[in-house]
Formats: C-alpha cells, structure tokens, sequence
C-alpha cells in the first residue's frame, strides 16, 4: 500500500506583485511521500525559493493548498505546522537571533513544549551531529561562513521536523562537510523516515535523490526520478557520468543510447 | 601586482577579548599576474586570507605587502586607503549588499567613495557594466528587480568600477544556476587575462580549480599547507588524500576506471575533454 503523503500541493500560484499579471508561480502541484529525498532543481529565478517561503507559510498563496501530514496550512495551522517543517536558507547571514551558537540552536525548541533537560540534550545531539559542538559558546555572528550555514541545519535537526527544507544550505560548504551532513540527513531519513526536499544546482547530489522537480519560470515542468528527468531535460546539467557519455556519443563512440548512472557507465567502460 | 604575505600573524580581536590566532604565522609570495584558488575545510581561515590582503584584517604580527604599499599591526591610514582602491574585493553573496535605486548608482558608489566626480564615476560605471556584459537598458532598473546571476555581476562590476590591480573574490559562483556561474567564472578569467588583473579565487569546486585557476593554495588552521601549479596538485594528490580534499570530477572517475581494470590512463584527466580523449585512446571505448 502506499504510505501517505506527508506533503501534498496542489494547483499552487503565487504572484509577488499582485499588479502584475506575470506569476511567479503558476498552478504547482506534487506531493511527497514519508522518507523520500525530493531535489528541486531550476535556473536563477524559476522559483525554488518562493516555492519553499510557502511551503514553510512565510508567504502565502494567491491559489491553491498545501497540505502537511494531512493538515491543510493556513493562518491558523500555520504555527503548529512550524514544528513539523524545518527550513534552511540560502544565505544564512542574518538568521541568528542567540547570542551563542548554542542559544541559537535552542531558540528554535522555545515554542516546542519539552523538559529543559530534553531540549539541552537536543541541542547537543543536532550540534555534534554537524561537527559545531566546540564552537557552541561563540557568537554566531562571528563564524565562517560554512560554519554559519552549519549552525541553521543544527537549529532545524534539534527540531526534529517531519519534513525538512533545504534551499542551497550546502552551497557555502566545502565538499567534505557536505558529504558528511548529506549522510547525516541521509541516515536521519532511513531510521525516523524524515522527508528530505533539497534546492540544489549541484547536479550530482540530485541525481542522488528518489525524484527531482524541475521547476522554470515558475511552472514545475516535470517531476520523476533522475534517470527520467535527465534524459528528457536536455537544458538541464546532467551528472558527471551523463557528460560523459554524451561526449563519448558525440565522438561517435558505440556507447549506450540512454542516461546512465555513474556506476552503470563505470561497468560497461570496464566490461 | 605582487602580494606578499611575511610571518602573518592574525586574528580577530573583541574589545579585550583575543580569539585564538586565526593566521598562524604566514609566509606567501602571490607573484603578479598569477590566478590562485584558495581552498580549505569551513574555518580555515580562506576568508580571512583574503580580508588581509584588503586590510579589513589587519595583521597583529609581521606585515602583508601589496604591489609597494605595506599593511602592518598600526593599520597607517593613508596606505589602507591605497591598498583598497587597489584591491577589489568580491566577498560571499555579494548582491546581498546592493542598496541603491538604479544599478547604475550602484556601480558608481565605489569609484565616488574613491573621490571621482559623479559624472566621472557614472562613466566608470557604464564602462565596467559593459565589462560584465550587463546590457545599458538594465543600468537604470532597479538591482532588486534582476535574477540572482545579474545581481552576482552589478555585485562585481561595482568592485570593477574602481580599475581594481587585484581581484580577490570569496566563492562567486555560490548560489548561480551552472549556466549563470559559468558565465561569471568565464569572465573573472577573462579579466584576468585581458586586464592582467592578479586574482585570488576561493571556492569549494575542484572543478572550478582544475579549469580556472593555475595555481591552487590549500590552507588548514590558519596556515598554508600546499601552495603548487593546479596540475602538479592534482596528479600528486591521489588516493593518500593528504588534506581530505576533493578531486576534480574528472580525475576522480578516472582513479575509479583505473582501479576497476588495473590499467592507467595515458594521461592526468583534469577535464571532461581529457578524460573523453584518454578512453579513447586506451581503446575503452
Ligand atoms: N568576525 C570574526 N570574529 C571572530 N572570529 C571570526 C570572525 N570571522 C571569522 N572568525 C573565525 O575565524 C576562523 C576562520 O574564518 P574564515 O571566515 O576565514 O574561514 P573560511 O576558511 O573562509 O571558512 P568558510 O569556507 O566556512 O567560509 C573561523 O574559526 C571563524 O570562526
Ligand atoms: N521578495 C521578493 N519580492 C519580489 N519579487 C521577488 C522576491 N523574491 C523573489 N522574487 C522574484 O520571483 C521570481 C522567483 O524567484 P525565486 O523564488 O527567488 O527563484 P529561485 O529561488 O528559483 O532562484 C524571480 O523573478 C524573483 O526576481
Ligand atoms: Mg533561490
Ligand atoms: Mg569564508
């Protein structure tokens, strides 16, 4: 039986200017299902990040519903909701309100109702588990910039959310950090089935993931797992090995006609 | 324009409270002309390399000398003030700092903060948008109204504005969709390339290293660990991995080829094209 969804969005269309007839968005709909990993990729300005500020009630919409673990967001639900979806930003400048990294951390449980105890155990858990627990008594304002992006994903692991956004929160990061929260949040989805969506430019990271979304001016154009998206979306980077065999293809090379995944085109390179 | 980095020693001080030295005693010659990747773990100390060379970090032991201008602890005043019309810094989310109406005005802040008349400083403006390959019509839009990759560049044609000697730029293609960062690191080579402009790179994309820059630098706790050509970097840095630092896409799948078959490529693939040649010609394919 297929499970239900976590998150459902239908028919969602959102415009900034409400003087304008041009949407942002226009009549977006997929839904997600509990433990899948959903990458949204897209150019500058398609509109991954205005799909996540709705997603997360920050804006809302012109039309449509966004349902969260059956519950339909609205101004009333919207702050109970808060709890289940957890949102990390593209820049992470200025998204610190504590004084220290810890603080920080815990500012985001306030509204949750646990013991003290629980929450100081939270925080320590989601600190380590992105390498920040030394430089939980610094200011946040004072960190590197990879350091900072880490200290938003620690806010949102310490909330424990059903569902977690991530618009290009590795973007800052370099490649072994990010290799090291991928597993983290990779593991966090396996043992509790945390559903995982990820706007990303990085083409080997998505074509990790269960489904894409791609999204351009604003309409999503086509939602499938990798292999089907990359080898429909011509626009679009493919992953490494994709390149690959285009330009082996290209040197009329006999290689397979179809996408294929780095492990596939390894094993028939070394057959 | 040379830089020269001699027993650097920094950090950030807070009222009477010392952090810990963020750079630890550092020796560096970045000759003129030469186009060097920085690249580390977060908190190494990359950004802070490069806020030394513009004096907002000054150091608190040894000095770091631009082109004849030196930087010491005292912060002299009239040498800061040479050093960043000299150096143009382009730091991380650069857009987040636009501020004016027009992109023109904004572009045209820094050279009117150097002294230049507003007509002269619009003139520098119009020229460095060209230089970015911004079109005249967006200089009087609003920069709130362009996508994120236009931004990126009225970001970096207001550093162009004021004919910068050296450009260092922390992680400029962070946030731009593959077509849109590979627009900007095409032209910060190109200036590179036409306008001499010594230029210091730091981003987390070994690809970006591999196809940009020609010297690579590597630092670790606020030290340099590696400071090599590009190519010579990446053949000697194989599965021991000293640094924990990624390969280029290239080379990686071809580490992963040579391992499977027990055979070596012709050649160090640093690119998608020299790995597509040296399959052929190992008959792989
Ligand atoms: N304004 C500041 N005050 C105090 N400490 C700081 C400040 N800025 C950075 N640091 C500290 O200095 C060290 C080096 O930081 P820096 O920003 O140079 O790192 P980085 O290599 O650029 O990292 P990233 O890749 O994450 O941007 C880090 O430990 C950081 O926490
Ligand atoms: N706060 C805002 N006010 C007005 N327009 C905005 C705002 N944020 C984004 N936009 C516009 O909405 C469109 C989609 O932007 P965005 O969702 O940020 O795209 P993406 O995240 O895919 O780059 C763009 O045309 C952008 O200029
Ligand atoms: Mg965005
Ligand atoms: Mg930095």
């Amino acid at each position: 039986m297929k499970p239900t969804a976590i998150l459902e969005v239908k028919d969602l269309t959102f415009r900034y200017d409400l003087r304008k007839e041009e949407k942002t968005l226009s009549a977006v709909s997929f839904s997600a299902d509990p433990g899948e990993w959903i990458a949204v990729v897209g150019d500058n300005g398609s509109g991954k990040s205005t799909l996540s500020r709705l997603l997360v009630g920050l804006i809302d919409p012109e039309h449509g519903t966004i349902k969260i673990d059956g519950c339909v967001l609205g101004e009333q639900s919207k702050w109970s909701l808060r709890q289940q979806v957890g949102i990390v930003f593209q820049n992470p400048e200025n998204q610190f309100i504590g004084t220290t990294v810890q603080d920080d951390v815990a500012f985001g449980l306030e509204n949750v109702n646990i013991p003290f105890q629980e929450m100081k155990e939270r925080v320590e858990a989601a600190l380590k588990l992105v390498d920040m627990l030394e430089l939980r008594d610094k200011d946040p304002s004072q960190l590197s910039g990879g350091q900072k992006q880490r200290v938003a994903i620690a806010g949102i692991l310490a909330l424990q959310p059903k569902l977690i956004l991530l618009d290009e929160a590795f973007v800052m990061l370099d490649p072994q950090s990010r290799r090291g929260l991928f597993s983290v949040l990779q593991n966090l989805r396996k043992k509790q089935g945390i559903t995982i969506i990820s706007i990303t430019h990085d083409r080997n990271e998505a074509a990790l993931a269960d489904r894409i979304i791609v999204m351009e001016q604003g309409e999503l154009i086509q939602v499938d797992k990798p292999s089907s998206v990359f080898a429909k979306q011509e626009k679009l980077d493919a992953p490494f090995a994709e390149q690959l065999r285009r330009n082996l293809k290209s040197c009329g090379r006999n290689v397979p006609e179809t996408y294929m995944t780095e492990d596939e085109l390894v094993e028939w390179l070394c057959k | 324009m040379q830089i020269k980095f001699d027993h650097v020693t920094a950090d950030y001080q807070l009222g009477p409270i010392r952090s810990a030295n963020i750079i630890q005693d550092l020796d560096l010659l970045l000759p003129k002309h030469s186009f060097t990747a920085v690249i580390g773990h977060t908190g190494a100390g990359k950004s802070s390399l490069l806020k030394l060379i513009n004096g907002l970090l000054l150091p608190r032991e040894g000095n770091v000398v631009v082109g004849d201008t030196t930087i010491t602890r005292e912060g002299n005043k009239e040498s800061l003030k040479q050093v960043r019309k000299k150096v143009g810094m382009v730091f991380q989310f650069p857009e987040a700092q636009l501020f004016a109406q027009t992109v023109e005005e904004d572009i045209a802040y820094g050279p009117m903060n150097f002294g230049l008349s507003k007509e002269e400083a619009i003139k520098e403006a119009q020229a460095a948008a060209q230089l970015v390959g911004l079109d005249q019509d967006v200089l009087k839009k609003s920069p709130f109204s362009l996508s994120g990759g236009q931004q990126r560049r009225v970001a970096i044609a207001g550093i162009l504005a004021s004919n910068p000697e050296v450009l260092v730029l922390d992680e400029p293609g962070a946030g731009l969709d593959p077509e849109g960062k590979r627009e900007i690191m095409a032209l910060i080579k190109q200036l590179h390339e036409q306008k001499k402009i010594t230029t210091l790179l730091v981003t987390h994309d070994m690809d970006d290293v591999a196809l940009y820059a020609e010297d690579v630098l590597v630092m670790e706790k606020g030290s340099v660990v590696a400071h090599r050509k590009v190519r010579d970097f990446f053949e000697q840095l194989t599965e021991s991995m000293d640094w924990a630092i990624e390969l280029p896409e290239a080379r990686r799948f071809q580490l992963k080829i040579e391992a499977k078959t027990g055979r070596k490529l012709p050649i160090v693939c640093l690119t998608i094209e020299e790995l597509t040649s040296a399959l052929i010609e190992a008959e792989l394919v």
